[in-house]
């Protein structure tokens, strides 16, 4: 647990919005501070070392997806550093990236060639993948008659496939039946040293049997950090009491 | 007389020193871009099947509408032409194939245009979601775009046999006289893909003129004989505009050598290369830079 996998120090994030900049700043990616800015992350500092898994506890606007498009790549930071060692792929639902007009067959190499896989690679998983999202009897069926449960576990099923030293899951599992929630967590269990987890949500409830140190992200900052998971849930049970009813 | 010497010899050196940049990082970009096409070739794949497959999916005639939906607008030309409505000129040989040939490069330049100006809209949730090169996108449209023209062109061909009209000998440089026409299409779709979220009032404007710069292009009507460029009416201003357009030049280019067997200068032809390839470069240079503002700006 020496060499973190991913190394975030001072981070900070900030937004202006649509109109409130000069119509050439805007245009010409010219970077000024405007009146009214959203800063949605500050001095953000993580570290996530091999077979870590790790939950964020944030409520709705904390700015817990802005955090994992910045460490994913998709946002720039605005100040600060991110070192990361190995491969990090996020999932921010796993019912994403799917075209219904295609089969559940034909979505899984969209999708698994969105997270880098070439046809070798899929055509070697391809049984894997439609055995453990137990979808044998739908998978050469459009995916427009799926529900949403169908498409989670059919989403979940090809990341098992995905080769990635760090996993971000951002809400993924918020859908799907019980049963199928269990697999996906112990399969993330499983395979930890393979592949850290960065686990993001707001119900904590997901967090209780596999997070090894959980983070409360408020306001844009980690205000609270914990390895036992009663002290977090009670510091983020009274951020969430003092939210007006 | 040796100062001047010794100031056109630093002006050469400069001029060489700025060249040498120049060749080095559009190299770089080249080499850049090859790359990214390698590594990613499965996705573009994938995205091309996925846009070609599902887009007339619920159709029992997607093939048909493929080829109905452009070639409407040539019957209904075709008809007002050829029931005296629209007086285009003398065009020597059959109208259709005038306007046919004139029409599939018109198509394949908005096309490009618009398939790659509407990447962030289209597909919004797939580049909020996950980190890839988004040349893949640009890529496949344009690849899309030229699977597309292939077909068009082939309906082309099939008209110009049913006319019995021999192609000109120039035709056989038609792959090549059509790029500047895709390297200026790229240009423009890569600098309105970034106004269409930033600026959408200046994208929606500059759809109109896109529909207006059709009429100010010689496809309907015939440029006077002894100047190509020059369309057949007295209308100062007309004129102008259509001498002006670019798409007049980057259009006549292919389409009258491969129905007229007229080239250009050879200056012109290498002047159009140049300027709509660097045009296309600096757009890419843009598009790049502006890649983390637009997708930000996306959800607002």
């Amino acid at each position: 647990m020496n060499t973190p996998i991913l190394h975030i120090e001072a981070l900070s994030k900030s937004f202006s919005l649509l109109g409130e900049e000069h119509f050439f700043q805007l245009l010409f990616s010219i970077r000024k501070k405007t009146s009214t800015q959203i800063a949605p992350l500050e001095n953000i500092n993580l570290s996530v070392y091999k077979g870590e898994i790790i939950g964020v506890l944030g409520l709705n606007g904390s700015g817990k997806t802005t955090l994992t498009r910045i460490i994913t790549g998709i946002y720039e930071q605005d100040a600060g550093t991110i070192k990361i060692d190995g491969k990090v792929v996020a999932i921010f639902a796993l019912r994403s990236g799917f075209n219904p007009l295609l089969t559940g067959r034909e979505n899984i190499y969209l999708k698994a060639a969105l997270f880098g896989l070439n046809r070798k690679e899929i055509d070697q998983a391809m049984e894997e993948i439609i055995r453990f999202s137990e979808l044998q009897e739908f998978i050469d069926k459009p995916l427009g008659i799926y529900s949403s449960g169908m498409k989670a576990k059919l989403g979940f099923a090809i990341l098992t496939q995905v080769k990635a030293d760090l996993f971000i899951i951002d809400e993924a599992l918020a859908v799907g039946d019980k049963l199928f929630r269990q697999k996906c967590m112990n399969y993330l269990i499983d395979h930890k040293q393979q592949s850290s987890v960065i686990f993001i949500t707001h119900v904590h409830e997901h967090l209780q049997q596999f997070a090894d140190r959980i983070l409360i992200l408020n306001n844009g900052t980690f205000e609270f950090e914990s390895t036992d998971y009663k002290t977090a849930i009670d510091y983020y049970d009274t951020l969430k009491n003092k939210l007006p009813e | 007389m040796g100062k001047v010497v010794v100031n056109s010899a630093i002006h050469a050196i400069k001029l060489r020193k700025f060249t040498n940049t120049l060749l080095d990082l559009l190299q770089y970009s080249m080499q850049a871009f090859i790359k990214s096409i390698q590594t990613n070739k499965f996705l573009i794949v994938e995205l091309l099947k996925q846009n070609l497959f599902t887009q007339y999916k619920q159709s029992k005639f997607s093939l048909f509408w493929i080829l109905f939906n452009p070639f409407f607008q040539i019957i209904i030309w075709s008809i007002l032409h050829y029931s005296g409505f629209l007086s285009v000129g003398s065009v020597q040989i059959p109208y259709l194939i005038y306007l046919v040939a004139g029409m599939i490069l018109w198509w394949f330049g908005f096309n490009i245009y618009e398939s790659v100006s509407t990447i962030y809209s289209k597909y919004s949730g797939i580049i909020l979601e996950n980190r890839f090169d988004l040349s893949v996108l640009i890529i496949e449209a344009i690849l899309r775009q030229i699977i597309f023209f292939v077909i068009h062109l082939i309906v082309f061909i099939l008209i110009c046999i049913y006319f019995k009209f021999h192609f000109q000998s120039t035709s056989i440089l038609y792959p090549v006289l059509i790029l500047p026409l895709i390297f200026f299409s790229v240009a423009l779709g890569l600098v309105f893909a970034v106004w269409r979220i930033l600026a959408v009032d200046i994208a929606m404007i500059f759809d109109k003129v896109m529909a207006l710069l059709f009429f100010i292009t010689p496809i309907l009507y015939k440029p006077t004989y002894d100047n190509p460029y020059k369309p057949n009416f007295d209308n100062s201003v007309l004129s102008y505009l259509i001498r002006y357009n670019p798409f007049t030049h980057l259009i006549l280019l292919p389409r009258n050598a491969i129905i007229y067997g007229q080239l250009p200068m050879k200056l012109q032809i290498l002047l159009l290369f140049i300027i709509s390839f660097v045009l296309m470069y600096l757009a890419f240079r843009y598009f790049h830079r502006m890649k983390f503002k637009t997708i930000e700006k996306i959800l607002q």
